[in-house]
């Protein structure tokens, strides 16, 4: 697998750094009770997979410090956690999907289109095509909101957690906004030497290109 | 003049309510399997869900068109024929056909059944045309991209069936039903497999923050960092040639955009307008469906097109009017 793109600048990145030191056992526990649950509740989403058998995506939100290895088309479904972005993880893993946090849940979501998301290199697929295509267009299928059903599936928690995710985002415009004049302010002194390279560039290409002189006759020995 | 209908795109039951929901005159899909021409993994309907289509597209008004637009393996015509007589049971409104057995099959079958010829069938001349209407009763024809909109003038003027243009998506720039590239490499038949460049033999790899596409044994394509992408079609990708560096031997990645032409359209007697799409997701259904919905209303009005403001669905971050208005066509 290649190098883990740069994550953005975003609130989702901090707040990754702070949880990179928790165990990651308590997420997978409940990201399979909601796999789990959204199996029994969605049997026509996982029959589009079926075919896919034991091989293994692996979904890297890289501004997160892990990784889901997920087998859709296993009987049952079964994912697990691995930490940072999966390399040399999980058995039978054949493909990837990389992309900022909010944009997966986007395309998980149906808010998203996938296709014009790979056209504006907003995500990175690598691997086997075969199974990001199925998943991808089996999630798109059940013309459910995931982030509901994930909720839902957590029923004990999922009052308090809607309220949490209502709080997130209140903050997460304004804490987008201030990171990025943060970003601005530390790249300033970047940002004019590019641009005074990108001038001189401009006016070296003005420049007509000078004469090469004619080659030399190939002369027969 | 009368509005253009919009055909619009459905690979899943929840595509199929999003373009309902935006306005779609109808839907069109296809079975999950070898029988139409986008038989990619997870999409497409089996027939439980065909008959729910229906019954939510009728709801809203909509007519469901059932694609059945590849080509039969010698000898073995059952699963096309079982998708005809299964789509007529189940309550499709029209059948999408491009080859000319399964066109028999389906009049003499289904006497009453409205067929529509595929793009699949590549006919654009008048003489093609009427050839399929007095044989087999095709009373729509879905007319492949190569046509200036004056010659689909003169054609509407010189046939008896209503004509059905692409506005909207992805580009092939082959005689449609004719192309053999994806064969040739993958050894799997767009035209009877039902899938281009199949994503069982698509590979993507990231070489120093460029990304390669490959298909089979052929690199198909290598943008560089930020670069948009497209497809992985072999009819656009990057080759070097003999003399020179990497360039687009056959076509761009770009996307049909025919929004500033629907007045056009409309004068020359088009009857429906198609969204290509049936491989994208649900969001883009429902957005593409509603802003056609918008600039077809506006257009029928005597009103100016709106901006449709697509431009960041379509394949390369590009648009092009393809071969409506290109006067060397």
């Amino acid at each position: 697998m290649p190098p883990r793109p740069v994550p953005p600048f975003s609130p989702v990145l901090f707040a990754g750094l702070a949880l990179a030191p928790l165990p990651t056992a308590p997420l997978e526990v409940a990201l399979g009770l909601v796999l789990r649950r959204l199996h029994a509740r969605r049997p026509g989403l996982f029959a589009r997979v079926a075919g896919l058998g034991e091989r293994a995506l692996l979904i890297d939100p890289v501004d997160l410090p892990f990784s889901i290895v997920l087998r859709p088309g296993a009987e049952p479904p079964r994912l697990s956690v691995v930490s940072g972005d999966g390399e040399g993880e999980g058995e039978g893993v054949c493909a990837a999907v990389r992309g900022p946090l909010l944009t997966l849940l986007d395309l998980a979501r149906g808010r998203l289109d996938g296709d014009a998301l790979f056209f504006a290199r907003a995500l990175a697929v690598e691997g086997d095509t075969e199974v990001v295509v199925a998943l991808r267009n089996a999630l798109d299928s059940a013309g459910t909101d995931l982030l509901d059903e994930t909720l839902a599936a957590l029923a004990p928690a999922e009052a308090p957690l809607r309220w949490a995710l209502a709080a997130v985002r209140a903050v997460h415009g304004r804490l987008a906004a201030d990171l990025a004049s943060v970003q601005a302010a530390l790249l300033a002194p970047v940002a004019g030497e590019t641009a005074r390279l990108e001038a001189r560039v401009q006016a070296l290409e003005a420049v007509p290109l000078r004469r090469m002189p004619a080659r030399p006759p190939v002369v027969a020995r | 003049m009368s509005p253009l209908k919009i055909v619009a795109p459905a690979g899943t039951p929840a595509a199929l309510e999003a373009a309902v929901a935006a306005g779609a005159d109808a839907v069109y899909l296809g079975f999950r399997d070898q029988t139409n021409a986008r038989n990619f993994p997870g999409l497409n309907f089996d027939r439980d869900e065909l008959a729910a289509a229906v019954a939510t597209a009728h709801a809203a008004g909509s007519a469901v068109y059932l694609a059945v637009n590849t080509y039969p393996e010698a000898g073995d015509p059952g699963p096309w024929r079982r998708a005809i007589d299964d789509a007529v049971a189940l309550g499709a409104d029209a059948l999408i056909l491009a080859d000319i057995g399964l066109l028999d099959y389906a009049c003499r079958r289904h006497p009453g059944m409205r067929l529509h010829l595929s793009v699949q069938a590549a006919a654009s001349s008048a003489p093609a045309i009427r050839l399929y209407h007095e044989a087999f009763g095709v009373r729509r024809v879905v007319l492949p991209r190569v046509l200036t909109v004056a010659r689909i003038a003169e054609l509407n003027a010189a046939i008896p069936v209503e004509t059905e243009v692409f506005a909207f998506g992805g580009l092939c720039v082959m005689a449609e039903g004719r192309c053999q590239l994806s064969a040739y490499v993958t050894g799997r038949s767009p035209n009877r497999d039902g899938v281009c460049s199949p994503a069982s033999h698509v590979r993507y790899e990231t070489r120093d923050n460029w990304l390669v596409t490959r298909v089979g044994a052929v690199t198909v394509d290598a943008f560089s960092p930020g670069e948009a992408a497209g497809y992985p079609t072999l009819c656009k990708g990057r080759f070097a040639v003999a003399g020179g560096g990497p360039g687009y031997l056959f076509e761009e990645p770009t996307s049909l955009d025919v929004g500033g032409l629907l007045p056009a359209l409309m004068k020359a007697g088009v009857t429906a307008i198609k969204i290509e799409g049936r491989q994208r997701g649900r969001a883009y259904v429902g957005r593409v469906t509603k802003a056609f919905r918008r600039a077809v209303d506006s257009a029928a009005a005597g009103g100016p097109v709106p901006p449709l403001a697509l431009d960041d669905v379509t394949e390369g971050g590009r648009a092009t009017t393809g071969a409506y208005a290109r006067a060397w066509r």
